[in-house]
């Protein structure tokens, strides 16, 4: 008998209250996370990415509604109560944010912010929740962790708020990490330091980790499964590699395309040649209906993405992609 | 040749108390040639953007000179570098910060017009609808606020602000980096049209060395302050010399 994965959604929809009305933003998202494994869920602005993230850890904002099944290790959890959440959040799984400024409370110390979980899911007394803490802060990369233990945020900079939010997170070794855009407002070379460092530790204790980033160049490093997310759905998804090498979504293509060519030939001829760029604009929620979402904006369209839902093509057994102009 | 239009010589910046100067840019010296974009790429804290703010006279310098067009900025009285200021304007990587949120576009796109006298109000509007429609959007824009628009429009309306007083430079500081991937292609390529039909030329800060390699003919790889490699963008990040340069190529994405 083998184990139910770590994390399983099937079918996941999450309805949002717009100015149009209640419209649905994630629609029919499915996928399973194993312990060890990387997962990447890629999609520009409005995807939905962020609200299946928050689903996932039960954080939905007022008045959106999800439906579908969510399973933790088997257990379905999206009729849970706040109460059972809470014993999940910050302790089996965790997640760090992109702002790492508001995220942390700027009235609290340092060292207690880091110490409240353990304190919270593993009962340690004060001391030693801080003595751990300084530990943890050590581990990031918090030079002098013992004596900043007792700074506020404010006396940190970006990259070693985001730090300190890591330590947060892996206070009580989860089994999941969930990171939003956990370094889009961060400065490029300090990402890079902080992905090393997420990766590292994902490795180190075997956590499964879901990243979701609009940037195609730090999903190509950290993960292992990518998914391609538009307009609610996942569109595409397989190997990391095998997506960004071998694109077969028409928006994926698209995306790819539009990337500036990074080549070691010489190609002089190339500069400043107009880049291709995908038509059009993502569709309004309110103004989806049966066919393909990606129609209005793909040079491929025929009249079965326009009257109904394109179909989920199995690629490779690993791969596939939701397009009628691929079966 | 002609003369270059901008001119830094042997310009260092030194922030905090003399004796022990955090030395933020040292003894940099680059000329840029109309018509040719020059891109400054390093890591994080290479002075990198502080150089962009001596260019914009911004910041006064420790010791060297800005020369734009030939004219020492720092020398220019209050009056004569506002005057100045009209041939070189910046764009910013924000394009959520970088904009007055309770101020509508006619006005955040032509503030930098407010140094030229007399101009009537419908001289400028005329003016900044005349620059949105440059840049892809439309005069019934005007009156909107900026949470009204995309990051794309938004970095859209600050070329367009930066493009009112028809400058010869354009200081671009990561203009892209907060953008969508579908959206980046856009921004870049206008950015390109603007500058085939109105001459100007970029000095591009950036990281992503494929824009960099896409849109510049030269670029200088900055460390601690200091240029440690130049040179055309297909020769530097081919055949990489410096430690910081072939850094920075390795961290480039594979795919």
């Amino acid at each position: 008998m083998s184990q139910p994965p770590l994390l399983q959604l099937k079918d996941l929809h999450v309805q949002v209250r717009t100015a149009h009305g209640l419209v649905e933003a994630v629609r029919g998202v499915s996928f399973s996370l194993e312990r060890g494994e990387t997962v990447g869920l890629m999609g520009e602005s409005g995807c939905g990415k962020s609200l299946t993230a928050l689903a996932l850890m039960g954080l939905l904002p007022e008045g959106a509604q999800a439906r579908g099944s969510l399973q933790w290790q088997g257990e379905e959890c999206l009729t849970w109560s706040e109460e059972n959440w809470c014993k999940l959040r910050g302790n089996r799984w965790a997640m760090i944010f992109q702002e790492p400024m508001s995220a942390l409370n700027p009235l609290h110390t340092v060292g207690d912010q880091v110490a409240e979980p353990l304190r919270l899911h593993r009962g340690l007394s004060r001391k030693a929740a801080l003595s751990e803490a300084a530990d943890l802060l050590d581990r990031v990369g918090i030079a002098r962790a013992r004596q900043r233990l007792h700074d506020h945020p404010h006396q940190f900079s970006g990259g070693q708020r985001q730090r300190i939010m890591i330590a947060m997170a892996l206070s009580c070794n989860p089994d999941l990490l969930i990171a939003d855009e956990p370094t889009t407002a961060l400065d490029v070379t300090v990402a890079q330091r902080i992905l090393e460092l997420m990766q590292s530790l994902v490795q180190e204790r075997g956590m499964g980790l879901l990243l979701i980033s609009h940037d195609l160049g730090v999903l190509a490093r950290q993960v292992q499964q990518l998914k391609v997310m538009y307009a609610g759905q996942i569109v595409e998804q397989g190997p990391t590699a095998e997506v960004l090498t071998t694109p077969a979504h028409p928006y994926t293509r698209g995306l790819l395309a539009s990337r500036p060519q990074w080549l070691r030939a010489p190609q002089a001829a190339s500069q400043r040649m107009r880049l291709p760029t995908l038509p059009g604009q993502v569709p309004e929620l309110h103004q989806l209906d049966q066919g393909c979402a990606f129609a209005d904006r793909c040079s491929l369209v025929d009249d079965a993405c326009r009257t109904s839902a394109p179909p989920s093509i199995l690629l490779s057994p690993a791969r596939q992609a939701q397009c009628w102009r691929l079966s | 040749m002609s003369a270059p239009l901008l001119q830094l010589q042997n310009l260092s910046k030194h922030y905090g108390p003399a004796r022990a100067p955090i030395v933020a840019v040292a003894d940099v010296s680059l000329q840029l040639h109309a018509g040719r974009n020059l891109a400054l790429v390093g890591e994080s804290g290479s002075g990198k953007s502080t150089l962009a703010r001596l260019v914009m006279a911004l910041e006064k310098p420790t010791q060297g000179q800005v020369l734009f067009q030939g004219q020492d900025l720092n020398a220019l009285d209050a009056k004569n570098l506002r005057e100045a200021r009209r041939h070189f304007q910046m764009v910013f990587q924000d394009p959520y910060g970088s904009l007055d949120p309770r101020m509508r576009i006619l006005h955040t796109v032509t503030e930098p017009l407010n140094t030229v006298r007399g101009l009537s109000r419908q001289d400028l509007r005329d003016q900044a609808a005349e620059m949105l429609s440059q840049v892809g959007l439309r005069s019934s824009d005007l009156d909107k606020y900026p949470h009204e628009f995309s990051g794309g429009q938004r970095q859209r309306i600050a070329l367009a602000r930066a493009l009112i007083t028809r400058p010869q430079l354009i200081v671009a500081d990561e203009p892209l980096s907060a953008l969508d991937v579908s959206v980046q292609a856009q921004v870049l390529n206008l950015m390109m049209d603007l500058q085939d039909r109105f001459g100007i030329t970029y000095l591009l800060i950036s990281h992503d060395l494929a824009v960099v390699q896409h849109l510049c003919d030269e670029a200088c790889v900055l460390q601690q302050g200091r240029v440690v490699e130049r040179g055309s963008p297909q020769r530097l990040f081919q055949d990489p010399q410096h430690p910081c340069t072939q850094a920075l190529v390795a961290a480039v994405p594979q795919f």
